[in-house]
C-alpha cells in the first residue's frame, strides 16, 4: 500500500469536546459514546452541581458511522457557568468544607473548560431539554465556537423526561444543528453519530 | 443589601479595549452595581468576562455574575432608551449574581427580578 493510501485509509483524529451548562448531562452523553464505541467511561455523573471540575479524556475511541472511521478523543469539559455559590452544594448535603473545596475547584475548572476550546475540533453543545434553553452560558459558548470556526452540534439532552421540550429548543436555536437524544436510555444516539461524522468532514 | 443600577452608555466603554472593558465591568459588579450597558459584549468579551468573574469570586462577599445580552433586531427598538443614533447593536445587563433572578427570559422578553 502506497503512503497516500495509508493515510486515506487512516481514521482521523478528532477532538470531540463536550461543552455546555452545568447539570446538562454531558458526561452522560460521553460516557454513553465512550460506551458504545471503547467500552470506556469518561467520567463519574451525579446529582450535585460541578462533579466534573477537571477536563476529562477517553483517547483512542474506534468510531465508525456511515462508513466514516474516526479516531476520536472524547473531552468532557466542566460545566460552564458565571457564578459559583458553594451553598448551592450544601442544599445538596456536602460540608460547609466540602462545599468550599468544590466551589473553588469549580471555578479552576471553567477556566480551565474555556481556555481548552481552541485544541477543540468538534463540540457537542449540550442542553438540559428540560430546562429553558435561554440561558446566556448557551448563546456565549455557541458565539465564541462560531467566532473560532469550529463546527459543533446542538444536543438537546434528557428527552425522556416529562418535562423536556424540543421544540423550545429548536425554536431558540433554528439555524443551527439540533440532534436531541436520551443519553440514558439512547434515543436519537444513532442520528447524532451521524452527523458526528458529517461534521467531522468538515474538519482539515 | 442595596444595589445600585448603572445605564452606561457608549461614550463611557468605546475607547476601551475588550480587557479594559471586561476589567471595567468587574470592578463595578463586585460593588454590588447593576450594568446596563449600550456597548453590548461579543460573545469572546462575554466568554472572557466569564474567566476573569472565576478569578474574582471570594465565595463570601461576591459568587460571581449574571449575564444577560439582547441582541439587535430589524424590531429592535430597545436603543431609543439610550440615543437617537443607531449604532446600538443589542446591549448586555451584567449584574452580581445574588442581585437579579430571571422570572421569565424569552427571545424579546426579559423580566428580572431584583433582591431587595
Amino acid at each position: 500500500m502506497s503512503w497516500r493510501l495509508w493515510l486515506k485509509s487512516k481514521p482521523k483524529s478528532i477532538n470531540l469536546g463536550f461543552y455546555g451548562e452545568v447539570n446538562a448531562g454531558k458526561t452522560t452523553l460521553a460516557n454513553k459514546i465512550g460506551k458504545d464505541w471503547a467500552d470506556q467511561e469518561v467520567g463519574v455523573v451525579s446529582e450535585i452541581p460541578h462533579e466534573t471540575r477537571t477536563i476529562q479524556k477517553l483517547e483512542k475511541v474506534n468510531f465508525s458511522s456511515n462508513g466514516t472511521k474516526l479516531d476520536l478523543t472524547l473531552i468532557d469539559m466542566p460545566g460552564i457557568a458565571s457564578s459559583v455559590n458553594p451553598k448551592e452544594f450544601m442544599k445538596h448535603g456536602l460540608s460547609a468544607g466540602e462545599a468550599m473545596q468544590r466551589a473553588k475547584e469549580a471555578t479552576r475548572g471553567i477556566v480551565e473548560a474555556i481556555k481548552f476550546l481552541e485544541n477543540v475540533d468538534v463540540a457537542l453543545v449540550v442542553i438540559d431539554a428540560t430546562r429553558t434553553p435561554f440561558d446566556q452560558v448557551n448563546f456565549t459558548i455557541i458565539g465564541n465556537l462560531e467566532h473560532q470556526k469550529k463546527p459543533f452540534i446542538l444536543v438537546p439532552n434528557k428527552i425522556d423526561l416529562p418535562d423536556a421540550d424540543i421544540r423550545v429548543v429548536k425554536d431558540a436555536f433554528q439555524e443551527y444543528t439540533v440532534i436531541p437524544v436520551s443519553a440514558i436510555q439512547g434515543d436519537g444516539i444513532e442520528t447524532l453519530y451521524d452527523t458526528i461524522a458529517k461534521m467531522a468532514k468538515k474538519v482539515r | 443589601m442595596r444595589y445600585r443600577v448603572d445605564f452606561i452608555p457608549f461614550s463611557e466603554t468605546i475607547d476601551l479595549s475588550s480587557e479594559e472593558k471586561v476589567s471595567y465591568i468587574l470592578s463595578k459588579v463586585v460593588r454590588n452595581t447593576i450594568l446596563v450597558l449600550e456597548d453590548g459584549l461579543s460573545h469572546t468579551e462575554e466568554m472572557n468576562l466569564i474567566e476573569k468573574t472565576m478569578s474574582k469570586i471570594d465565595f463570601d462577599k461576591f459568587v460571581g455574575i449574571k449575564l444577560f445580552s439582547i441582541e439587535g433586531g430589524d424590531d429592535f427598538k430597545w436603543s431609543r432608551l439610550f440615543s437617537k443614533n443607531n449604532k446600538t447593536k443589542g446591549f448586555t445587563i451584567v449584574a452580581p449574581n445574588e442581585a437579579v433572578s430571571v422570572i421569565k427570559d424569552k427571545r424579546g422578553i426579559l423580566s428580572i427580578r431584583i433582591a431587595g
